[in-house]
């Protein structure tokens, strides 16, 4: 699904060079649940950044399903984005003055749908988060987690092959958080690919497959252990 | 597409509705002074009659009688005896010879005695046809002579309420004329067949009466005169060296055109050889817009108005283009999010620039009203200008072309930044 082969990225300013992934090779397969770890500054945005097309990296190997991105030009890669991937950040990143509709709506704009069918995936992605009823409410007539649904069914609604997430539920209290990740699981076991950032010990022990980002590059010393093995200790 | 690029952009503006009017406001203006200004320009270079001003020429003779002639070479005016020579030939398909003077009319069945004031064409009778001055009623007159007028549009208007006032006597400078003509309203711009001393842009005339009819009534040409001779009364000029008449002839062909120069030059050596034509022979034929050209009835200062206009538009566009860089800041947000959700930079430079073009499709409307109104107030200080200010429809589309470039123009380097950032940048 997503295969990287010793990305790098280095952001330059006039003084410094940073390097945001350094020889950074990871892959992905299809319908896996990824949590990514590791302390603040390490290059997860920057990984998620890079895997959702978002920014480009210097050098290395990226192929998206089965895609190899390098060199592609931006209307390339904007409907690559569009068509495979959906995109939930922390911040919700809904327009507070369009409807919940029209939010969920705006990915398949660029999609060239007809209107019926656009209509169709927005109420189908909208009811797989249980906003169904919600579709003219404004986002800001909805609480946090609802708003962070919409962003969900947004992400859906193109039928996309791998959601990324960059710490879905930061901004969110606990029971909150915990319907957003039950309903990751439900899309995961639907079959869709994830990638999630977050800080959160327990969500990372709760989903098949960890990878922590240190300095930019995977390692191995888990800091969170996965439940099993945290069990298995416990034996 | 399209629609819901059109879509966003009325949400855009619902947004910051005083921010859009203060952008649509300031290129109004700039776009509104710069059409009027326009509109001047094009009515004083547009062609006044296109379908044969190729075809029409205004002669200019070297005849004046002594050696110090300190009146220019060759003269616009003619005197009689060259005019009559010009008339006599059958080469033109249409010629007249004519100068402009004014009388005092009223309608002579009329009870009441006032009189107004019109302006009056003493000219032969191929005027109509070589002009094609547009008959609303009757026809022009076939002979020199005569007790006969035609009449203008607004004169027919004043005296007799319009109408069909064919065979009605009108009273002008004490004698009765027959009223054998009347034409449709008439707006000739530039006046072309009298466009010297300035008159370039006067009204059409109000009387039109046979050139010999004029002379023996003793009426004064009232525009430029130059005479070696003295003289007393009108008659008097038809034999004596008194320039004041202009002509004008149509020559079809290149070959008219070549005989016709022939037949003057002709004349002129046949007054050389008696002795009667000291200058060098100059016999110059200009056509309508040569003669337009040599006259300057674009005026200097007008153009000089337009450089001043068109840079305080680019002031405009600058002002405009920093409210709109504002917008961009606002919006910057919502742009990060369309790419990264799959818009691509061509897309959202698409929606930029649709958005652009609404505003200027509204910029459009305002900045030609307010250009009727600096035309109004310009017609108001300068009254001379009253037969010039009108928007013509090339002034119409100029200013709605005018109004979506400058919209685009100001919002291009808002646009530029939104397509310039990482994408990353504003998404957390
Ligand atoms: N646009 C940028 N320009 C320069 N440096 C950057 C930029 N974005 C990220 N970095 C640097 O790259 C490194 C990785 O940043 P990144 O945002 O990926 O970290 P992160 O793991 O997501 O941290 P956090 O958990 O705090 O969100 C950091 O050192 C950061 O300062
Ligand atoms: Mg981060």
């Amino acid at each position: 699904m997503l295969v990287m082969n010793s990305i790098s990225r280095i952001y330059r300013s006039e003084t410094i060079q940073t390097h945001g992934l350094r020889d950074f090779s990871l892959t992905v397969e299809q319908g896996e649940f990824v949590a990514v770890t590791g302390p603040s500054g390490s290059g997860k945005s920057t990984f998620l950044n890079v895997a959702g097309l978002l920014d480009n990296f210097d050098q290395g190997d990226y192929l998206l399903d089965g895609i190899s991105v390098k060199g592609m030009n931006d209307t390339q890669l904007s409907s690559l984005r569009n068509e495979k991937i959906g995109f939930i950040f922390q911040n919700y990143n809904l327009i507070p003055d369009y409807s919940i509709a029209d939010n969920v709506d705006m990915p398949l704009r660029y999609r060239g749908f007809s209107k019926a069918e656009r209509k169709e995936r927005v109420e189908y992605a909208l009811e797989k988060v249980g906003l169904a009823a919600r579709l003219d409410y404004l986002p800001s007539q909805l609480s946090g987690g609802q708003q962070q649904r919409v962003a969900i069914a947004r992400a859906l609604a193109g039928s996309p092959k791998i959601l990324l997430a960059d710490e879905p539920t930061g901004n969110l209290d606990s029971l909150m958080a915990r319907q957003v990740m039950e309903l990751l699981h439900r899309l995961n076991q639907d079959g869709t690919t994830i990638i999630m950032v977050t800080h959160d010990p327990d969500q990372a022990r709760e989903v098949n497959r960890n990878v922590q980002i240190v300095d930019g590059q995977i390692t191995d010393a888990k800091i969170y252990a996965p439940v099993e093995a945290k069990e298995a200790a416990n034996a | 597409m399209l629609s819901y690029y059109l879509k966003l952009a009325l949400i855009n503006f619902k947004r910051a509705p005083s921010l859009y009017a203060l952008v649509l406001l300031t290129l109004s203006v700039g776009v509104g002074l710069v059409c009027a200004n326009y509109a001047l320009i094009s009515v004083m270079s547009g062609d006044p009659i296109p379908e044969k001003s190729n075809q029409l020429f205004h002669v200019s003779m070297n005849t004046w009688p002594n050696e110090n002639n300190t009146h220019g070479e060759p003269l616009y005016i003619l005197r009689y005896r060259d005019a009559m020579m010009i008339e006599e030939s059958s080469i033109p398909k249409h010629s007249f010879v004519m100068f402009e003077t004014s009388a005092y009319v009223r309608d002579s069945a009329s009870a009441s005695l006032s009189r107004r004031s019109g302006k009056v064409r003493a000219t032969t009778h191929g005027f109509f046809a070589l002009t094609n001055a547009p008959f609303a009623y009757g026809e022009g007159f076939s002979e020199n002579t005569g007790q006969v007028v035609v009449i203008g549009h607004n004169m027919n208007q004043e005296v007799f309420g319009g109408g069909n006032n064919v065979g009605k006597t009108l009273e002008i400078a004490g004698e009765l004329f027959t009223v054998i003509g009347i034409l449709a309203q008439w707006d000739l711009r530039p006046k072309y067949y009298h466009a010297t001393e300035n008159r370039a842009f006067d009204q059409t005339d109000d009387l039109y009466i046979p050139l010999e009819t004029v002379i023996d009534q003793n009426w004064r040409a009232q525009a430029r005169t130059s005479a070696a001779d003295s003289w007393q009364h009108m008659p008097q000029t038809r034999e004596r060296n008194v320039y004041y008449l202009q002509a004008w002839v149509e020559l079809p062909t290149n070959a008219d055109k070549a005989q016709f120069q022939q037949y003057l030059d002709n004349y002129s050596q046949t007054l050389k050889d008696s002795g009667e034509h000291p200058l060098a022979i100059r016999n110059e034929l200009n056509d309508v817009n040569q003669w337009l050209a040599k006259q300057e009835v674009v005026d200097d200062k007008i153009l000089a108005f337009a450089i001043a206009t068109a840079l305080f538009l680019i002031v405009c566009v600058f002002n405009a283009s920093s409210l709109l860089l504002s917008r961009f800041h606002a919006g910057k947000f919502e742009v990060g999010l369309r790419r990264a959700i799959g818009a691509s930079k061509q897309q959202v430079l698409m929606q930029g620039m649709i958005e652009s073009t609404v505003l200027g499709a509204v910029i459009s409307l305002t900045a030609i009203g307010l250009s009727g109104l600096f035309l109004a107030l310009s017609i108001e200080m300068l009254p001379n200008l009253r037969n010039l200010a009108v928007l013509n429809a090339n002034t119409l589309l100029a200013g709605v072309l005018l109004s979506i470039v400058t919209a685009n123009l100001s919002s291009f380097y808002a646009i530029y930044r939104a397509n310039r950032y990482t994408i990353s940048a504003e998404l957390k």
